[in-house]
């Protein structure tokens, strides 16, 4: 008994030696290497089939290419119950065949857009048919917002032909307004977002369209090799562009085309792809980036009245760092470097790289793809879909990236560039560069797809951004964010009363502790997509109550104090009193 | 023409000559005896000359009876302008001393005569020679397609495409030489030299290595392995070739900008600088090395700074428009907004000027079709 306790007495005395000695030598080396842990620890998994969703994307090629198949189409996150849990919609394609046969054919569910309800436990129940949102066309962008202020948000669905406003009735179902509201565009309508873009306080919309393509005259394009005629898709920049629109909401559920009034006709028409809307010169109003495919992309800046002058080319903005026009297809934008000013990124062709603008302010940015580490890794993908979301919630936002080709039979031509591409995944390091983590971020980033759209949202509540993406011809996939929760993050609802009831366009400065981050409320972005209302903002290392502080598009602000991290609230114009809400985040 | 007659050329015919003691038959025999002796001393001393002598005097007399076939042949070509196979030769008989003429005569060979592809072959040859490049790729392309497995004619097109910057054209020929069994370094680094040009830089790492497996010491190859690397995002490999080339040339500017490049891509933005300073030091007009540094002083603000270093080449460079859009840049920076509007309205006029210069991807034929049908 003695020796036994003497033993136990005499160890912890040369222990209690070596840990004085080594012991913060020991536990730095622990505290790092597992923080070196941690911070590789990005996971996401592809949980579509556990959440029950089948959208499988049908837009068959044909021998000829004919281009407009080869777009794809884009997914969008949208509560329409207001349950606070995003549901997803996913726009699908057609057949080039049925064009004329549709008419006289019975309704394929398979072959419609799709709404998947989320029931909260990490499933989706398809009510497509119950929400009265079937429709065969081939569908491309995806805007949501609240345009008649009833609360609930409302979808608009641009279409390579008509496109479609779907008004939410607040009951579950939607019905089809597009033609009474007047905004059926017959172009081809690409990406399109929601914004007040004349300071009304309503939502309008503003609908980028890519191609004049006349359905019976279309376009085909095709080269002789060894003997044999190859067919590809027409390069844009043989196409004509068509020019995009501008609808004013009226207030009375129906728009008014005002494209040429806005100025958009100044110019000659572009082919455009993605557009994003923010107070690009912060005088208050809404101004918009539009990428174009394969000629200058456009800065629209707004004068207040909803018209705009371009002004791309001397903001830097038109082309990249070396004067080039670039394939403009996706865009997303975000604070990437933490200096509170708004950095664009849009994703570009097979050879180009996408391309990183920093806002240096005063409407002028810099293209700083190469030094923030982004473009050899872009330089042999197709880039098409991308979303700035912080993935491991240390408050700086993180890229994600879809690629895919548009020419599947480019070997034919003697050319070595892959069809279908793995999608990609960047971390950003404290705002200096970005780092390729997609290897280690799950099988989905190893598998090659043709990626075309993404969207983020925190579709489970468990306070991580996760993603739904899009593919051409192929199945969408969702995406649950799985890494290692570190941090803490914050959601953020807003609400307007005098500015737009969904809050499209305002400002989040986002304090935590000593960090100070700033978060946009988006509308639609990506390439042809929409995330979520919510606002979801990493919050670091801090666990100190948040303050927000909300610059509601017109440009009141409003602060908010006093949040706990791991919350989710929702911040309406004009009651800047803290919401009696508890956290709701494990 | 500019050649003499040969009447010209001749010696005059006999004439009488007086008689003198120095022609008796004895001297003449001891002349002839001398003149022998001195020939067979001669033949021995330079036997090593023999071999020229004898054929200078052989080429003379061909070049005599060149002259007189030439002639002949002008002078049936004139009475008989048609006759494919008088124009083969005569084209055959003039190519060294008159090739724009032969090249006419060869042109006169249609394609029913038996002798119509050397007389393609000749054009080709006598095109590259005197830099008629269009006449030369058309006889070429007659030529690979008559021909496919002669690989020197596929090489030869494939330079002349590239030289053409018909990269996707020359790629496919050089590509076809390979094939056909061209196994020197230099035939694989044609084939990425036309993939760097032809912006498909992804590409060029396969190339590059099996050339320097022939030649493992061949410099070109090192350097545009760094680039392509440098491209792809294999930084590794790209800093393990500009070192390369580097321990060979210390005073490479290009490899000493790759270095600087590889830098800027990781980050590290100073020492970029420093290493590009070093290139600028060896040459301080390297266009790619003051773009290069410019750039790095953008990213870190220094647009007065970048400004300063590319304002004065305006002149000379005004038609880049890598260096219009880092000077347009700069100017922005700098708050020169103005100057900056004007930088890039320039850089939009310069790129529709290229925009008459036919893409990769540009359909050979556009049709337009009916709805429905697949």
């Amino acid at each position: 008994m003695t020796g036994f306790r003497s033993s136990r007495n005499t160890i912890p005395v040369w222990l209690t030696v070596l840990f004085s000695l080594f012991g913060p030598l020991f536990f730095s080396m622990n505290g790092d290497l597992f923080a070196e842990e941690k911070q590789s620890a990005i996971a996401f998994q592809d949980v579509t089939d556990a959440a029950q969703i089948t959208f499988q994307h049908r837009s068959p090629v044909t021998v000829q290419r004919h281009l407009h198949l080869m777009m794809g189409s884009g997914v969008g996150w949208i509560d329409f119950d207001r349950d606070g849990f995003p549901d997803l919609y996913c726009a699908q394609g057609e057949e080039w065949s049925n064009v004329e046969r549709k008419q006289s054919q019975p309704v394929d569910i398979a072959l419609s857009n799709r709404l998947y309800w989320n029931r909260r436990n990490s499933q989706f129940q398809d009510v497509t048919v119950a929400s009265g949102l079937t429709v065969l066309n081939y569908s491309m962008g995806i805007a949501v917002g609240d345009y008649n202020h009833d609360g609930f948000d409302d979808l608009y669905v641009s279409a390579f032909g008509r496109n479609l406003l779907y008004c939410n009735q607040g009951d579950g179902t939607f019905s089809e307004v597009s033609s009474f509201a007047h905004v059926d565009d017959p172009g081809y309508g690409a990406s399109c977002t929601w914004a007040d873009l004349n300071g009304d306080g309503l939502l309008d919309l503003y609908v980028v369209n890519y191609l004049e393509i006349d359905r019976d005259h279309y376009p085909i394009c095709s080269r002789r090799v060894d003997a044999a005629r190859v067919y590809f898709i027409c390069h844009p920049r043989y196409v004509p562009g068509q020019y995009d629109v501008v609808y004013l909401n009226l207030g009375n559920g129906s728009f008014l085309d005002v494209s040429q009034k806005a100025g958009l006709h100044n110019e000659p028409a572009r082919q455009g792809l993605g557009v994003f809307a923010a107070d690009y010169d912060q005088d208050g109003d809404m101004d918009l980036y539009v990428a174009n495919d394969s000629v200058a992309n456009q800065l629209w800046i707004n004068n207040g009245q909803g018209v705009f002058t371009d002004q791309a080319l001397v903001s830097g903005l038109a082309f990249n760092r070396t004067g080039d026009r670039e394939a403009g297809m996706g865009l997303a934008g975000a604070d990437y470097n933490g200096d509170s000013e708004l950095d664009l990124l849009v994703t570009n062709y097979f050879g180009e790289t996408n391309t990183l603008y920093r806002n240096e302010g005063a409407l002028f940015f810099l293209d700083v793809t190469d030094e923030t580490g982004l473009a050899a890794p872009s330089r042999a993908r197709l880039g098409f879909g991308t979303s700035f979301l912080d993935v491991n919630n240390d408050g700086w936002e993180d890229l994600f990236v879809t690629n895919g080709h548009v020419h599947d039979r480019l070997s034919q031509l003697g050319k070595a560039e892959p069809y279908e591409q793995e999608p990609q995944l960047f971390l950003n390091l404290a705002g200096t560069r970005f780092d390729d983590v997609s290897e280690q971020s799950g099988e989905f980033f190893k598998t090659k797809q043709v990626g075309r759209g993404c969207a983020v949202a925190d579709f489970n509540q468990d306070g991580l951004a996760d993603l739904a993406v899009s593919h051409l011809n192929e199945r969408l996939i969702l995406l649950e964010n799985r890494s290692a929760p570190i941090h803490k993050s914050i959601a953020l609802q807003l609400v307007g009363t005098v500015s737009n009831r969904s809050a499209i366009g305002a400002v989040l400065e986002v304090t935590g502790g000593s960090r100070k981050m700033t978060r946009l409320r988006k509308g639609s972005s990506s390439y042809l997509s929409a995330d979520e209302a919510w606002v979801t903002c990493g919050l670091g290392d801090s666990n100190a109550p948040v303050a927000v502080k909300v610059r509601w598009p017109g440009g009141k602000t409003e602060n908010w104090t006093g949040l706990q991290p791991g919350g989710r609230y929702t911040l309406i114009e004009g009651t800047s009193v803290l919401p009696e809400q508890p956290p709701t985040q494990p | 023409m500019n050649r003499r007659t040969e009447p010209e050329k001749l010696t005059p015919p006999f004439t009488q000559q007086a008689r003198s003691p120095f022609f008796s038959s004895g001297f003449l025999i001891l002349v002839g005896g001398c003149l022998a002796l001195f020939l067979y001393l001669v033949f021995q001393s330079e036997s090593g000359n023999s071999d020229s002598s004898q054929p200078a005097a052989v080429e003379q007399v061909t070049e005599n009876s060149q002259k007189a076939k030439r002639k002949e042949l002008i002078a049936y070509l004139q009475q008989h302008p048609d006759d494919e196979f008088a124009h083969f030769q005569l084209g055959e008989l003039i190519q060294d001393r008159a090739p724009y003429q032969a090249l006419e005569n060869f042109s006169h060979v249609t394609s029913r005569h038996p002798r119509y592809y050397e007389a393609v072959e000749a054009i080709a040859e006598i095109a590259l020679e005197q830099g008629l490049p269009e006449r030369a790729s058309a006889a070429l392309f007659i030529l690979v397609r008559e021909y496919p497995e002669e690989r020197r004619f596929q090489k030869s097109l494939a330079q002349l495409l590239f030289a053409q910057r018909k990269y996707n054209r020359a790629l496919r020929y050089a590509r076809r030489n390979i094939e056909l069994g061209g196994d020197q370094a230099e035939d694989y680094l044609l084939v990425a030299e036309i993939l760097k040009q032809a912006g498909r830089t992804i590409e060029m790492t396969g190339p590059l290595k099996q050339a320097l497996y022939l030649e493992p010491d061949l410099y070109a190859a090192h350097l545009n392995l760094a680039y392509a690397g440098l491209y792809s995002g294999d930084l590794e490999t790209a800093t393990r070739e500009a070192r390369w080339c580097l321990a060979k040339k210390p005073e490479s500017t290009t490899a000493l900008r790759y270095l600087a490049l590889i830098n800027r891509n990781q980050g590290n933005i100073e020492k970029s600088l420093a290493v590009i300073n070093q290139a600028l030091q060896i040459d301080s007009e390297d266009i790619e090395c003051l773009l290069l540094k410019a750039d790095l002083l953008i990213y870190q603000r220094k647009g007065a700074e970048a400004y300063a270093l590319l304002k004065p080449l305006y002149a000379t460079q005004q038609t880049d428009r890598r260096y219009v859009s880092a000077l347009s840049r700069a100017a922005g920076l700098s708050g020169k907004r103005e100057e900056a509007l004007e930088l890039q309205q320039l850089n939009q006029r310069l790129i529709k000027n290229e925009d008459l210069r036919p893409s990769s991807l540009q359909s050979e034929s556009v049709q337009k079709t009916q709805a429905g049908r697949k």
